[in-house]
């Protein structure tokens, strides 16, 4: 107990009033009631579980995944299984079982954790975010929704609503997680690969890691070296080096920069083949 | 600032004035006498306060009371039926899985989440299974039996 007072809104513009610098929008409450004791400042808890909508559902064109979705309504969905696997494996290696039937897949965004897991297997299928403020409701690019460690462009006066990507047929995607231990651990690096094929040419790339800077990031040089190539003639240490060069990781509690730099540039290798060979 | 509320516990209904703040862990085991909670790590870390919400494994540590409120929880205590044993209780017991116990009712509420949903789990299933609950005491081993022993049991 820290002297919280928790108030549960019962519509959007409710909500949406309550927010400021010293609120917390709380749903499953993972990282919400361990971020209390390190921040005095956080008066309120907004619960937003009574307003935001929950579940998955798939139109003729896309797939949208509501705000308070859990990691473990994630993983256990066909529809995820079938148009993004890379983001079942991503919700499936979150921390443990009971974290994954508290925690939301809102919350996992919002939160903005630079190693956040479902976030470079969001990015990889070309995501969409809903989220409303004061202004209204906007739809961007999950790519542009964050702005730094723990900011995005809401800038705590809004609230995510729902995600959505378009089903396509030709898309491979995989997902690789490099923690130190399976159960628990925070990504020290998290890797998505998407790949939109044309027979076995690579039509467009999205490579992304997790854990390496401020935000997730998309490796702009290594896309730009697959797109249009066909896989055979993809030279796998080329790219290896284009991601190599491309980050600039930091130490932290987690691990170094060191061992990141060479881990990721070898989880990225790995995942791109996985998604290739073995994903769908 | 107190509140009052009513909570669901073991299907039973407890009214209870609490801090507004207060975490459903310390409400169990101060405010309504249900110890067999228990509070290891305190930051969803260990698993030892696992309790069942609406069903599913959560981490009572992690879970404002206020939030509790309409939904049906389930503790280690409420698990036996008419001074019986619950069959996972029953493996825990005949595996000899306790060593100090302390992890053993938050080990015994993650093992009904996993056969609830998957009633024949291999090894690796058990083990993903299971990975939220850490012992201190020695191995998983015996623990990892108990499972498989109350899957039988269930079958």
């Amino acid at each position: 107990m820290v002297g919280l007072s928790i108030v549960k809104p019962t519509c959007l513009e409710e909500a949406l009033a309550l927010l400021n610098d010293d609120t917390f929008v709380i749903a499953g409450g993972t990282d919400v009631a361990i971020q209390v004791h390190t921040k005095p400042n956080v008066t309120k808890l907004v619960d937003v579980n009574g307003i935001l909508k929950k579940g998955i559902e798939e139109t003729k064109d896309s797939v949208i995944i509501y705000a308070l979705t859990t990691h473990t309504d994630v993983m256990e969905s066909p529809i995820i299984a079938k148009w993004a696997p890379a983001l079942k494996q991503a919700c499936s290696q979150v921390a443990a079982t009971q974290i994954r039937n508290m925690g939301t897949i809102g919350g996992n965004v919002s939160n903005a954790s630079p190693a956040g897991d479902s976030i470079p297997a969001l990015l990889v299928v070309d995501t969409k975010v809903t989220y409303v403020d004061a202004q209204g409701e906007k739809t961007i690019a999950l790519k542009d929704f964050f702005t730094g460690p723990g900011k995005t462009v809401m800038n705590k006066r809004g609230l995510v609503t729902k995600f959505e990507f378009a089903k396509a047929d030709n898309l491979k995607t995989a997902f690789t997680k490099v923690g130190k231990r399976n159960a628990m651990a925070i990504s020290v690096v998290n890797c998505a690969v998407g790949l939109y094929l044309d027979g076995d040419k690579i039509e467009k790339a999205n490579i992304v890691l997790g854990s390496i800077a401020p935000t997730t990031l998309h490796i702009k040089k290594a896309e730009e070296y697959l797109f249009g190539r066909k896989f055979a003639e993809v030279d796998l240490n080329a790219f290896w080096s284009l991601v190599f060069n491309s980050i600039n990781p930091i130490d932290d509690i987690r691990s170094t920069a060191a061992y990141r730099k060479q881990v990721a540039a070898n989880v990225a290798r790995s995942t791109l083949i996985t998604a290739y060979e073995g994903g769908k | 600032m107190k509140r009052d509320i009513t909570l669901k516990i073991n299907g039973q209904s407890y009214e209870v004035r609490i801090e507004e703040d207060a975490l459903l862990m310390d409400v169990l085991r101060k405010n309504l006498y249900l110890p067999g909670t228990k509070k290891g790590c305190g930051e969803g870390e260990c698993g030892a306060c696992t309790v069942l919400v609406d069903g599913v494994s959560e981490l009572s540590c992690l879970m404002y009371a206020v939030m509790a409120e309409g939904k049906e929880i389930t503790t280690i205590e409420g698990l036996s039926k008419g001074g019986k044993l619950d069959p996972i209780q029953e493996a825990f017991v005949e595996a000899s899985a306790v060593q100090c116990g302390y992890c053993i009712p938050g080990m015994i509420m993650s093992t009904k989440n996993l056969l609830d949903k998957n009633p024949h789990p291999t090894e690796a299933e058990i083990l993903d299974g299971m990975s939220g609950n850490i012992c201190r005491c020695t191995g998983y081993k015996k623990i990892v039996d108990a499972v498989k022993l109350a899957a039988e049991k269930r079958a």
